[in-house]
């Protein structure tokens, strides 16, 4: 894969903002000035079109050649809120916006919508790999010659949701979370050093040590690199395991656990994350080793161009 | 590189394998009905698959004791109906499944739902697991045996248009050997409710095209074909995959612009990928949905590109409903099958010609027509607009 480089990221968790890694004012009624719509839009729509519109603030629309966005759960509120008067209301005189606003692409379209953007637009809803299987296709539109990709991952947390999720036992290991992500990704970049996402995999179904092990390894064989130079950051519940793997994968100084808030999009955050940590690196290279509910794993490779 | 089309899959109101479906095509048999396999007071037509879950997972040869959502049901029977059909060895790593679904397991959650909505601790956990529309997929994965690269795209009803797209990018990439790709939705409470609601569901059977048409009519199904290089293909190949593009009409959430402008330029781009002029289109399978803003914005991007020679079209929805996440899964199925067999669909329920249209579909089933292109339509909510093309392999 060549390497795609990350020409902007924007961040908003527990009502922060933060753009190319500092700290900026949140302000909804500045960037979606239309106060009718602002109503309308449940949280998780807020979050994710005003992060993504950040994004893109000082790009033309015509420049943007693609707007990829990725959620797990998709609009939970909104779903919520139609089935409760679906019930309430008999399936009489109901109000379509929430339904409308369900829907799993309601963020990509507003962004489409707002800045009129007329190009390629997708989403991911597949748990725990939604975010990555958006960034495979980021990739592949950028190899495709695509300028200024709007790559995003926006999930939500809502009472039922965490009930549902702490009764099926989800919440033992973790602390459930939510956010917005949006990255710009280019083919090239006139900056240097520039982050850069140099590979990404992933695969489901549970891993053993043993598999990470060597999916780590092939990882870094097809990119010509010793995974002793390599900074592996074992995400979550990975974190426990990782000098299990440390040992297993031979002399290795580079090895950390993070432990981040959990929901479907995560990694989007944690690459947001090692993102900021690259700034502070000078030639390694960082890879990112997932896990969601250990079903969804994904190895992302990362580093400055 | 050639893609190409190596296997065919598809359950929907009109037939529970590709043959029944196109049989039924051929016959004027459509899938309307009053609901009857869930509980809704709204008295719509809708096209079901003719079987309850029961009966479903018995004819899927599982286990008839535990629960399976409507959706996943669906999507095993058309992917297991098209990896057959290729004759794919799936258990390979790089053989991938892109499945795509507009409401997951929602026909089991708003069921769950009834008990968890006065008490939280209520309602039956199976019922909600599968909720997510990543649990489908998987579990058809599963089922198949397939353990390569799987994900889901959820963009309205143009999501299987995607799903097919991203299968073929992903062997222009050389990511993956051999994809299947398509689309599963099951008719639930909620949309049928949601589509209500918008106030663009026809009481009657629907009418695409026609003068008198007023709604769309909701259905259910999967369709799925799968994709490979052509130098590995199984089989000969029932068509190739030559052009495939996403627009954005960027115009409402849910309405579509009085331009077309997202359809032309999903029409346009799908064309000019597979290089083949507006003269080279023999058939084209719209969108289609039946309601007024629909049609006629789609006729609109039709005529700007094809001018006064717009080759002969139809809507299939009048027989198996708008079938969202799944319906371009399904119709890429019935495209593949115009380019192999020459078949045009009729265009069910079209009586009298709109003026502000100007056109009229086919309304005969016909078959060994040249068809050396067909141009395959599904738009959706978000502006989101996709188009594909298939054209003979020889």
């Amino acid at each position: 894969m060549k390497p795609v480089y990350i020409t902007r990221t924007c961040q908003i968790a527990n009502d922060q903002l933060v753009m190319d890694g500092v700290e900026a004012v949140l302000d909804y009624k500045e960037i979606i000035a239309d106060p009718a719509l602002r109503r309308r839009m449940s949280r998780i729509v807020k979050m994710g079109v005003a992060c993504g519109l950040k994004c893109i603030e000082e790009l033309a629309p015509e420049s943007i050649d693609a707007i990829i966005t990725a959620t797990g759960f998709g609009c939970l509120a909104d779903t919520e809120k139609f089935i409760e008067s679906i019930v309430a209301n008999s399936e009489r005189l109901l109000n379509p916006t929430p339904f409308i606003q369900s829907t799993f692409n309601t963020i990509g379209g507003q962004i489409a919508l707002l800045r009129g953007i007329h190009s390629y637009n997708v989403t991911y809803a597949h748990r725990g790999l939604s975010f990555e299987s958006a960034l495979i296709d980021a990739a592949m539109q950028v190899a495709e010659g695509k300028k200024n990709v709007l790559l995003g991952a926006i999930d939500e947390i809502t009472a039922s949701s965490a009930d549902i999720q702490r009764r099926l036992g989800m919440t033992r290991e973790y602390e459930l979370g939510e956010g917005a992500n949006f990255f710009v990704l280019n083919a090239t970049t006139s900056v240097k050093d520039q982050p850069a996402v140099f590979d990404i995999d992933t695969r489901s179904g549970k891993q053993t040590e043993d598999n990470l092990v060597e999916w780590i390894v092939e990882m870094a064989d097809r990119n010509n690199i010793k995974t002793s130079d390599l900074w592996i950051i074992f995400i979550n519940s990975l974190s426990d395991i990782k000098n299990n793997i440390k040992e297993k994968l031979g002399p290795n100084n580079n090895i950390m656990g993070y432990k981040s808030l959990i929901y479907p999009t995560f990694t989007a955050s944690v690459l947001d994350y090692a993102i900021n940590m690259l700034m502070g690196l000078t030639k390694m290279k960082i890879l990112l080793v997932t896990e969601y509910q250990h079903i969804n794993y994904s190895l992302i490779l990362l580093g400055r161009g | 590189m050639r893609i190409a089309v190596t296997g065919l899959g598809a359950v929907s109101g009109i037939g529970f394998c590709v043959s029944e479906n196109i049989e039924s095509l051929r016959t004027g048999r459509h899938g309307m009905g009053k609901p009857r396999f869930f509980q809704t007071t709204l008295d719509v037509p809708v096209s079901e698959v003719k079987a309850t879950n029961a009966e479903l997972a018995k004819r899927l040869n599982l286990n008839a004791e535990r629960t399976y959502s409507r959706t996943a049901l669906l999507g095993l029977m058309a992917a297991r109906e098209a990896v057959a059909d290729a004759g794919i060895d799936v258990s390979k790593k790089r053989v991938g499944f892109i499945s795509s679904t507009s409401v997951g397991g929602m026909d089991l959650s708003e069921v769950f739902y009834n008990d968890f909505r006065t008490d939280h601790n209520r309602g039956r956990l199976r019922l909600v697991s599968q909720h997510d529309c990543g649990a489908s997929t998987e579990f058809i994965a599963n089922q198949l045996g397939i353990s390569g690269f799987v994900t889901t795209i959820s963009t309205a009803c143009s999501s299987a248009g995607n799903a097919i797209m991203l299968g073929a990018r992903m062997l222009q990439h050389n990511m993956l050997d051999a994809v299947v790709a398509g689309g599963t939705d099951a008719l639930c409470k909620f949309t049928l409710n949601g589509f209500g609601s918008l106030m663009i569901l026809d009481k009657e059977h629907c009418r695409p095209f026609d003068a008198t048409r007023a709604g769309l009519n909701l259905g259910e199904g999967a369709g799925y074909i799968v994709l490979q290089r052509s130098e590995d293909a199984a089989r000969a190949p029932y068509c190739l995959l030559t052009g495939y593009a996403n627009a954005n009409d960027a115009y409402h959430q849910t309405g579509c612009s009085p331009e077309g402008n997202g359809a032309f330029g999903s029409m346009s781009a799908a064309m000019a990928v597979a290089g083949l002029q507006p003269s080279e289109i023999d058939y084209i399978n719209v969108h289609g949905t039946a309601t007024p803003n629909n049609d006629l914005s789609e006729a609109t991007a039709i005529r700007r590109i094809f001018g006064d020679r717009v080759p002969p079209f139809s809507s299939v929805k009048a027989f198996i409903g708008h079938t969202l996440g799944a319906s371009e899964g399904i119709e890429a199925v019935y495209s593949a099958l115009s380019v192999k067999n020459g078949y045009v669909y009729p265009n069910l329920n079209f009586k009298s010609a709109d003026e502000a249209i100007g056109l009229a579909p086919e309304t005969e089933f016909a078959e060994g027509r040249r068809v050396r292109n067909v141009l395959s339509n599904a738009f959706g909510f978000g502006g989101n607009d996709t188009s594909l093309v298939f054209s003979r392999a020889d």
